[in-house]
C-alpha cells in the first residue's frame, strides 16, 4: 500500500472507531427522545461533566488509590443517572405536560447552567484540596483537559500497518457491548417493554395498568446515566472544554438520533457507525480533493452535514426510523 | 364489585362534557352506555378511570373513593379498560401486549394467559406476531385480553363496535357475555344502541353530557323515545 492509502484506511478506521463513541453517545438521547418526546439539550453537558468528573478522578483518585481512570465511567454513569433523575423530577417533571416547547426550553437551561458549573463550579470546588493540580485542567482557559494517565494517552496497537489508539478501541468496544444490551434490556425485560409501550401510546399504557410517570422517570434516568458512560470514555479520545457539548458533541447526537430513527438502539449503534465514517470520509475528501478547490482543509463537518441532510430528504424517517408513528 | 358514579361534571379541554352524571354497576350486572357520538359516553369512562379529572362529585370502586387516584391504580384495583379504537402497541407481538396488561410481579401471569388464549384460541396460533399485522377483530381480542389479564372484577368497554363487521362484532359481544357468565361485571359504552340494548342488563342513555333517561335494558328497546332517537325505528 502506499503511503496516502493507509493513511486514507487509518482514518477510515478511526472513523469507524469514532462512531462507536457517538453511537454510545447518542442511545441515552435516543431512548428519553423515544419514550417522553422531550429533546434534552442537556445531554451533551451531561456528556461533558462526566468527562471532566473521569479527568478529576485521573487527577485525584489514580495516584493515590492507583485506580484505573477508566473505571471512573462507571462512577460516572451512576452519577449522572442520578443528576438526570433530579433534573427530571426537579425541572421537567413539573413541565412536560405543557407540550413540547417548556421542556425544551427547560432542558437548554439546563444546559446552560451545567456549562456554568464545569467552567466555575468544578474548578472552585476541588481548587481548595488540590491547588497545585488546577492549572493542568483548567478548563476556564479553552486548551481543554485530559484524564492523566500516561498509560492511555500513549498506548497505541499496531494492526499491520494501521495505528489503533488503545482509549479509541476502548471505547469502541464498551459502544459495541452497552448498545446490544440496552436493546436485550428494550425487547426482552418487563420494564424495557413497559418502556416501548409508553414511547408507543402513553394512555393505552395507563389503561393497562402501566405506571407512565415511573416509566419515564426510569428511561430518563437510564438515558442520562448513558451519558456519563459516554461522557467517561469521551475524557480518554478528544480533549474536553466546557463548551465542547455545544460545539461539537450535540449536533452531531442529534444527527445520529435522528438517522438511527428516534427509539431504535440498533439502529442509533448502525448511524452512529455511519456518521463516525461519514465523518472521517469527508475529512479526507476535504483534505485531498477539496483543498484542491481552495475549500479550507476542516470543510469535512459541513460535508458531513451535507451528506446528513441530503440523506434526510431521501428517507425523512432516519434510516432505520419507523417507531416515531402518531 | 360495585361501581358508583355520582353527581360527577367534567370537562374536555375547554368544553364542559359531563354535567351531573350519576350511574351506578353492580356485582355481575352488564351496563350499557347508549348515545349519539359526542353525547359524553367516552369521557364518561376516561373519568371513571382517571384520565380526565371530575371538576365534581364522587366516584367509588368496592366503597372507596378513587377519584384522585392515577389511572394505572385505579386499573390495578380491578378493573380492566378497553380503550376505543382498541390502542395496541403495535411494534409489540400479541403476548407482549397482553402481558402489558398484568401488573408486573403477579405469580399467575401464566394462568392468565391461559385463560386469554383458552377464550381467543387464535391469539395462541398467532402469539408472535406483532399486533398491528392482525385484522380488526384479532386486534380487539387482544384489547379485550390485555384488559383481562389483571383479573379484573370489572370489565370496562368504550365502543367494541369501532371499525368491526357487525357479524364480528356479534362474535366479540358473545365473549364478553361469557366472560360476565364468569362473574366480571361489565360496563359497555356504545353507539350502536340496538345490540347494547340487547345484550345489557341496564343502560343509560346519554346526550349532550347528561344522562337523559335510565332503566332495564328490556324497558328501554320498547321506550318509544329511545326507538325513535336511537333505535332508528318510527314508531
Amino acid at each position: 500500500m502506499s503511503a496516502s492509502a493507509i493513511t486514507v484506511a487509518q482514518l477510515l478506521i478511526g472513523g469507524i472507531l469514532q462512531g462507536g463513541f457517538f453511537a454510545l453517545a447518542s442511545v441515552g438521547l435516543s431512548l428519553i427522545f423515544g419514550v417522553q418526546r422531550i429533546l434534552n439539550v442537556a445531554h451533551g453537558a451531561f456528556i461533558v461533566l462526566a468527562s471532566f468528573i473521569t479527568i478529576q478522578f485521573s487527577i485525584l483518585i489514580t495516584p493515590v488509590f492507583h485506580i484505573d481512570p477508566l473505571y471512573s465511567a462507571a462512577l460516572d454513569f451512576v452519577l449522572m443517572a442520578l443528576v438526570g433523575a433530579a433534573s427530571y423530577f426537579l425541572l421537567i417533571y413539573k413541565v412536560e405536560s405543557t407540550g413540547f416547547e417548556a421542556p425544551l426550553l427547560a432542558t437548554f437551561g439546563l444546559s446552560v447552567f451545567l456549562e456554568y458549573v464545569i467552567a466555575n463550579g468544578l474548578r472552585f470546588s476541588f481548587s481548595s484540596f488540590h491547588l497545585t493540580l488546577i492549572p493542568v485542567l483548567d478548563p476556564s482557559s479553552g486548551i481543554g483537559a485530559q484524564p492523566q494517565n500516561q498509560v492511555y494517552s500513549s498506548t497505541s496497537l499496531l494492526v499491520g500497518p494501521i495505528l489503533l489508539q488503545e482509549p479509541q478501541l476502548i471505547a469502541f468496544i464498551v459502544a459495541i457491548a452497552v448498545i446490544p444490551l440496552m436493546h436485550l434490556f428494550l425487547t426482552r425485560t418487563y420494564y424495557g417493554k413497559a418502556i416501548r409501550a409508553t414511547a408507543q401510546d402513553w394512555e393505552a399504557a395507563e389503561f393497562s395498568g402501566i405506571d407512565v410517570r415511573m416509566m419515564r422517570v426510569l428511561s430518563f434516568t437510564l438515558g442520562s446515566g448513558l451519558a456519563g458512560l459516554a461522557g467517561g470514555i469521551f475524557a480518554f479520545t478528544n480533549s474536553v472544554t466546557p463548551t465542547t457539548a455545544d460545539t461539537s458533541l450535540l449536533p452531531i447526537i442529534l444527527a445520529v438520533i435522528i438517522l438511527g430513527g428516534v427509539g431504535s438502539m440498533i439502529g442509533t449503534l448502525m448511524a452512529g457507525l455511519i456518521v463516525g465514517l461519514i465523518m472521517s470520509g469527508s475529512d479526507v475528501v476535504a483534505y485531498y480533493v477539496l483543498t484542491q478547490f481552495h475549500f479550507p482543509t476542516d470543510f469535512g463537518l459541513v460535508l458531513t452535514f451535507i451528506i446528513f441532510l441530503i440523506a434526510l430528504m431521501i428517507k425523512p424517517t432516519g434510516l432505520f426510523g419507523h417507531r416515531l408513528q402518531k | 364489585m360495585s361501581l358508583e358514579v355520582a353527581n360527577v361534571s367534567a370537562s374536555y379541554g375547554a368544553v364542559r362534557a359531563l354535567w351531573d352524571v350519576s350511574i351506578s354497576v353492580s356485582q355481575g350486572q352488564f351496563v350499557c352506555l347508549v348515545g349519539a357520538n359526542g353525547a359524553g359516553k367516552s369521557t364518561l369512562l376516561k373519568t371513571i378511570v382517571g384520565m380526565i379529572p371530575p371538576r365534581s362529585g364522587t366516584i367509588r370502586f368496592n366503597g372507596r373513593g378513587i377519584s384522585n387516584l392515577r389511572t394505572h391504580s385505579i386499573i390495578r384495583m380491578g378493573i380492566g379498560f378497553v380503550p376505543e379504537g382498541r390502542r395496541l402497541f403495535p411494534t409489540l407481538s400479541v403476548e407482549e401486549n397482553l402481558r402489558m396488561g398484568a401488573p408486573r410481579a403477579i405469580n399467575n401471569l401464566e394462568d392468565s394467559l391461559k385463560k386469554v388464549y383458552t377464550l381467543f384460541p387464535v391469539l395462541e396460533e398467532k402469539r408472535k406476531q406483532k399486533a398491528i399485522a392482525l385484522s380488526g377483530g384479532e386486534q380487539q381480542m387482544v384489547a379485550i385480553g390485555r384488559a383481562l389479564m389483571g383479573s379484573p372484577r370489572l370489565l370496562i368497554l368504550d365502543e367494541l363496535s369501532f371499525g368491526l363487521a357487525p357479524i364480528i362484532f356479534d362474535r366479540v359481544l358473545s365473549t364478553i357475555l361469557q366472560i360476565k357468565q364468569a362473574g366480571v361485571s361489565v360496563l359497555m359504552a356504545e353507539q350502536n344502541a340496538e345490540r347494547a340494548l340487547e345484550v345489557s342488563d341496564y343502560s343509560y342513555v346519554m346526550e349532550n353530557g347528561r344522562v337523559v333517561k335510565h332503566g332495564r335494558s328490556t324497558d328501554l328497546i320498547d321506550d318509544p323515545l329511545v326507538k325513535e332517537a336511537y333505535l332508528g325505528m318510527d314508531e
